[in-house]
């Protein structure tokens, strides 16, 4: 399957305890799995860090370290701007976690106060030129769209909005595709809804009446469930996996 | 610099340098040569080989951190000012390299041919290289050259020779239309040629560096604030000036 963009660049959100991050997990097996793209995942979201973990890839340092010790070495001038811009692209790049199915960079919790604009925009060029090396960049984020935006990337060309059956979750959904239409240019937006127990007429009407296409519904999974009850890397998750079949089944729906 | 100029000053610093006892290796290579390489020994191909290769995996890396490198791509239309296929080589081979890693430049002359829809300037990003070359990938840095060998690759008999023939086939097989012909100089082993090249290659260079100031300027303005720019009650403002001096180096540095 060819790419229409490379990188193609997919920002997987939506309402906190929805189950994004095993969504994002499993998107990012099943393109593994499936085809051979060079995937980089961003664990974006810095209340839950939880994708490392999931996907068995920890990284050393988080962006938001480097971007710590950054304004501390400007602002105590221990090396010269030229140094600092020279090592920065190094610097972020020694922050990735590889491994031969992925690369993964954290962004991290903020390490207190300091000085976010430009050097949000100083990592983001960073960020946005590694993730040339790579064909397929996979966005764990928090809720709104606005952090990756000004720190991790411009540009997102898919956006998934993962939802349970929730209505809140759904109403998020809806607030969360009018700050991507405010914050990115997405060539393309769609809703996963997970989770799925019965009738879930009233949630597919609610997304329909938000003008949010549905790309699939993931029902409830046993083995997932285990897994997640056990703390066990949803990566390592069987292919029997209810969830991960219907993700693989419907993956090229993400990357077209 | 005209490109004529560019091409005489870079011939010219080379045999300068051999003058001073440097090695300076040179291969010619026919399309038939190349093709024994790939059967032989490294195998290529475009979109072929998207390897990462691990650390633990890694034989040789040419540049990266604490290493003095750099990358130039020269487009040039005058195509008889190239030899196409030649590789040189500044330094030594691969099999006589002790040390992990090393300081290492790049330059590539690309004769092309206007008449085309294929786009010029995706000739500076060589790091489509990095998937088409068994045992190789590049980590991509403006500017400079970063990549790692794997170990297996070296066993199999990598050498810069076989790295010079891939990327003159890798060109040609990305862009049919606009590459006419490729050269390839690579610099290693003497950390002095490196940096003198580095400032040569800001001569010659200049003419984009100049066109690529005003841009940058324009973009300066456009760095979003969380302040709206009320730069009088932003409680950051001496260290955002300094980050944003940094930021600016590396756009400079970059392009």
């Amino acid at each position: 399957m060819e790419l229409k963009k490379i990188p193609l660049i997919v920002a997987i959100t939506g309402k906190g305890g929805v189950g994004k991050t095993i969504v994002t997990t499993l998107i990012a097996k099943a393109i593994s799995t499936s085809y051979n793209y060079k995937i980089l995942l961003i664990d974006a979201d810095p209340t839950h860090p939880h994708l490392s973990k999931m996907v068995k890839l920890v990284p050393e340092i988080s962006l938001e370290k480097i971007r710590a010790n950054l304004i501390d070495k400007t602002i105590s001038k221990k090396e010269d701007f030229q140094s600092l811009a020279e090592e920065i692209d190094f610097k972020v790049y020694n922050a990735l976690k590889e491994s031969k199915s992925f690369s993964l960079f954290s962004i991290g919790q903020p390490e207190g106060p300091g000085c976010f604009c430009p050097s949000n925009a100083l990592l983001r060029k960073v960020i946005e030129s590694i993730s040339r090396d790579f064909e397929i960049v996979l966005i764990d984020c928090e809720a709104g769209l606005e952090q990756i935006n000004r720190m991790v990337i411009k540009s997102v060309d898919y956006v998934i909005i993962v939802t349970d059956i929730s209505l809140r979750s759904v109403e998020t959904a809806n607030s969360i595709s009018q700050s991507a239409k405010k914050f990115t240019n997405y060539r393309k937006i769609g809703v996963i809804i997970n989770r799925v127990k019965g009738d879930i007429a009233k949630i597919t009407d609610k997304l329909k009446e938000y003008n949010l296409t549905v790309i699939t519904s993931i029902p409830e999974d046993e083995i997932l469930t285990e897994f997640d009850l056990e703390g066990k890397p949803i990566i390592d998750i069987p292919d029997k996996s209810t969830s991960y079949q219907i993700i693989k089944d419907n993956i090229h729906r993400i990357l077209e | 610099m005209e490109p004529k100029t560019a091409i005489e000053k870079i011939r010219e610093f080379l045999e300068k340098e051999q003058d001073t006892g440097k090695i300076l290796f040179t291969y010619e290579s026919t399309n038939n040569q190349i093709n024994s390489h790939v059967d032989n020994k490294i195998k290529i191909g475009l979109n072929g080989f998207k390897e990462i290769i691990l650390e633990e995996e890694t034989g040789l890396e040419l540049g990266g951190m604490n290493k003095k490198s750099f990358s130039v791509v020269i487009p040039i239309e005058q195509i008889k000012l190239i030899n196409h296929g030649r590789i040189s080589l500044l330094g030594i081979e691969v099999n006589r390299i002790e040390e992990p890693k090393i300081d290492f430049g790049i330059i590539l002359l690309i004769g092309i041919n206007k008449n085309t829809t294929e786009n010029e300037d995706e000739l500076r990003q060589l790091n489509f290289i990095s998937n088409g070359i068994e045992g190789f990938s590049i980590r991509t840095i403006p500017r400079r050259f970063w990549c790692r060998i794997s170990s297996s690759a070296l066993q199999k008999g990598f050498s810069f020779e076989i790295l010079g023939n891939a990327i003159v086939q890798l060109y040609k097989q990305k862009f049919p239309d606009l590459v006419k012909s490729v050269e390839v100089i690579f610099i290693n082993s003497y950390p002095s040629s490196i940096d003198q090249f580095i400032v040569l290659s800001s001569e010659i260079l200049a003419e984009v560096r100049e066109k690529w100031k005003k841009k940058i300027e324009e973009w300066r303005k456009r760095i979003d604030c969380d302040y709206d720019w009320g730069c009088e009650v932003c409680p950051y403002q001496e260290e955002c000036y300094d980050v944003k001096q940094v930021l600016v180096s590396r756009e400079e540095i970059k392009n």
